[in-house]
């Protein structure tokens, strides 16, 4: 017990240097770019948390990159490697968007829950085909779904420029979807809406899953060791098809608060890199959640916040992503080192 | 006639980049950083071209660029043995992001860098030629002559050996005196200079240009083929062709009038169906023969 105590202060310890250090790297690119890294970062706070309509938008930005670090996170807890969120999240969030276009004589509660819930099927079916090849025939999984995340942005991208074009061609966005789907707002600013309300709820019942359920301790027993959660009589591939499919899901989600609390319509650049953001989020707290859900939090406030650095002084929003690329690989790096050393001296 | 000279300016790169996959899978390492390699080779394939003059510049550079990720990756999982997908799929978004940086720091733009000054990769025409086979990149030859070198010291050298024993019992290297470690490295290596040489044909010769998200999925289609051929370089390069004929066909496609969207997925449904059918088998039978493919670090799997 003591020892788990140990580790898990370890390793926060050596995530929040490792950040500390990203951020004196991502310091050097501002300075390669002749500008004072101190005011860039706080330029960045301002951007984000300056005052009221700054905390709205990053509070709405949070909620796609709270829920892509979630659904990454449940998925690697439980040993299955399911990179093909931004997939989901897109044919999830075409769901949604079908039926706020074709269903529209529906009254519109009915269509709120209809738009979640095709969403939410369509995603986790998209989960659902390469879990099932990897876990029944052993395919690559991450091949696997990288290849279905091209074949679902092509074929999304394909529907909103042929079939489903709206009136403004070739703009790659569909018709907007009818008035009584979309999400209420609140106040008359930016795009923080009731959506936030549903990811909320999905994202601590999903973390509450994680970590105080027999399923979240079966999915760890899985990852960790998946021949010792055989023996002890775990069913793994249910058990992994189970995070697969909750992985799409909160992929799905995210991709229908997108359409019906965002943007009202789907279109081919609805996804700003989300789930990859989640993914490398995830990643840098070994999946988390409650450290996932802070990171993705800090993560929200700073790309917020990047648009602004990028006006002031030119250096590109990309640098968010790279200080926490950064951090990641600083992370398992530290960790490597740091279980060495802590083998060879209980060996001496 | 048109077909085959598309496929095969679409198998170049990927022939580069699978080749030296399977080295690195044979000694165990499934390599999965190469989409985040190779777009960082083309970003600095036109870099080198751009601001030192000249195509030889460029691919030096792009190697360059492909060499150090490949050794920061050997770092982190051979060294460390960190794990793979983790430090694999970090890398491949971090590639991204430097490219980016360092684009709007140079060229002052985000999105695509296109200059009359930067010089093509020569193309080959000689008179003794079909030709069909006339007017092709100096890199598709350099990947044919490649191919033979790689699959001569594959099929009969004892360093061919050692990679494949690194792999699969690196026990036995090391009681023979050489270090597996080594030997992932020096197939690390080797990959770096042909992803890079990918990397810079892809932005200097198939398109002199680079734009935002080029390599376009080209790396994980070069996994595909590994995985296909799991080590085996005959395999590889079947997986290869077929991919590379599958690119072509989708933008041949298009020229019909077919929608480009749809014609584009033509490739990524190919590697799907290829990698199911390679492991169709009835739930529960276990195949004999070779092992399974790496799955992550070699020996220590965390």
């Amino acid at each position: 017990m003591n020892r788990s105590v140990f580790r898990e202060q370890r390793d926060l310890l050596i995530v929040i240097l490792s950040f500390g250090i990203s951020l004196f790297l991502g310091a050097l690119f501002i300075l390669l770019y002749g500008a004072d890294p101190i005011d860039a970062y706080a330029g960045m706070l301002r951007g984000a948390l300056g005052d009221r309509d700054a905390l709205i938008a990053t509070l709405a930005r949070a909620v796609p990159i709270v829920l892509s670090t979630m659904s990454i996170a449940v998925a690697f807890n439980g040993g299955i490697w399911n990179i093909g969120a931004e997939g989901q999240l897109f044919l999830g969030a075409f769901a949604a968007a079908w039926v706020g276009i074709d269903l529209k004589f529906l009254p519109g509660y009915v269509l709120i829950l209809l738009g979640l819930a095709a969403a939410i099927g369509v995603a986790m079916f998209w989960a659902w085909i390469p879990a099932r090849l990897s876990l029944d025939r052993g395919i690559n999984i991450v091949v696997l779904t990288i290849m279905l995340n091209s074949i679902a942005i092509l074929f999304t991208t394909w529907l909103a420029t042929g079939p489903y074009a709206g009136a403004r061609a070739n703009a790659g966005t569909t018709d907007r979807i009818v008035e009584s789907m979309r999400l209420p707002h609140f106040g008359a600013f930016g795009t923080l809406n009731w959506g936030v309300f549903a990811a909320v709820a999905a994202v601590a019942a999903v973390a509450v899953m994680m970590t105080a359920t027999v399923a979240g301790y079966e999915w760890r027993c899985c990852r960790l060791n998946p021949i010792f959660a055989r023996y002890g009589g775990i069913d793994v591939p249910a058990r992994k098809m189970q995070a697969m499919l909750l992985s799409g899901s909160l992929a799905g989600l995210a991709g229908a608060l997108l359409v019906m609390g965002d943007h009202y319509r789907f279109m081919t650049t609805i996804s700003a890199g989300y789930t990859w953001t989640g993914m490398i989020l995830a990643m840098m707290v070994a999946n988390a959640p409650a450290a996932g859900i802070a990171a993705a939090i800090v993560y929200a406030v700073m790309s917020s916040g990047a648009l602004e650095m990028e006006l002031a002084t030119g250096v590109p929003t990309e640098l968010v992503s790279l200080i926490v690329c950064c951090a990641v690989l600083f992370v398992t790096a530290g960790i490597a080192v740091a279980d060495r050393l802590a083998n060879r001296i209980r060996e001496d | 006639m048109e077909l085959v000279r598309a496929s095969i300016r679409m198998v170049t790169p990927l022939l580069f980049t699978a080749l030296g996959g399977a080295w690195t899978q044979q000694t165990g390492i499934l390599n999965i950083g190469q989409e985040g390699a190779m777009l960082l080779a083309s970003f600095f394939a036109i870099l080198g071209n751009y601001l030192l003059g000249g195509w030889i510049a460029g691919v030096l550079c792009a190697i360059a660029a492909s060499l150090a990720y490949n050794i920061l990756f050997g770092l982190l999982c051979v060294t460390l043995r960190s794990n793979i997908w983790v430090v694999g799929m970090t890398m491949n978004i971090l590639a991204d992001d430097i490219a980016m940086i360092l684009m709007k720091f140079f060229f002052h733009t985000k999105g695509g860098f296109r200059d009359p000054s930067i010089v093509p990769m020569p193309d080959i025409s000689l008179p003794f030629l079909p030709e069909w086979l006339n007017g092709l990149s100096v890199a598709v030859w350099a990947a044919i002559v490649v191919l033979v070198v790689m699959l001569r010291i594959d099929r009969s050298t004892v360093f061919g050996l050692r990679l494949k024993c690194a792999g699969e019992n690196e026990d036995a290297l090391a009681s023979a005196g050489v270090s597996p470690t080594r030997m992932r490295y020096v197939a690390l290596l080797v990959n770096g200079v042909l992803v890079g040489a990918a990397g810079a044909y892809l932005s200097t010769s198939y398109l002199v240009a680079f734009v935002v998200g080029m390599s376009a999925g080209r790396g994980w289609i070069a996994v595909a083929a590994v995985i296909f051929g799991n080590g085996h370089l005959g395999w590889t390069i079947v997986g290869v062709c077929l991919f590379g004929l599958a690119q072509a066909t989708g933008i041949e496609l298009q020229s019909h009038g077919f929608s480009s969207h749809l014609a584009l997925m033509l490739p990524y449904l190919l590697v799907v169906a290829v990698l199911v059918a390679k492991q169709w088998r009835l739930p529960g039978r276990e195949r004999p023969g070779r092992s399974a493919p790496a799955q992550g670090n070699p020996r220590h799997k965390r």
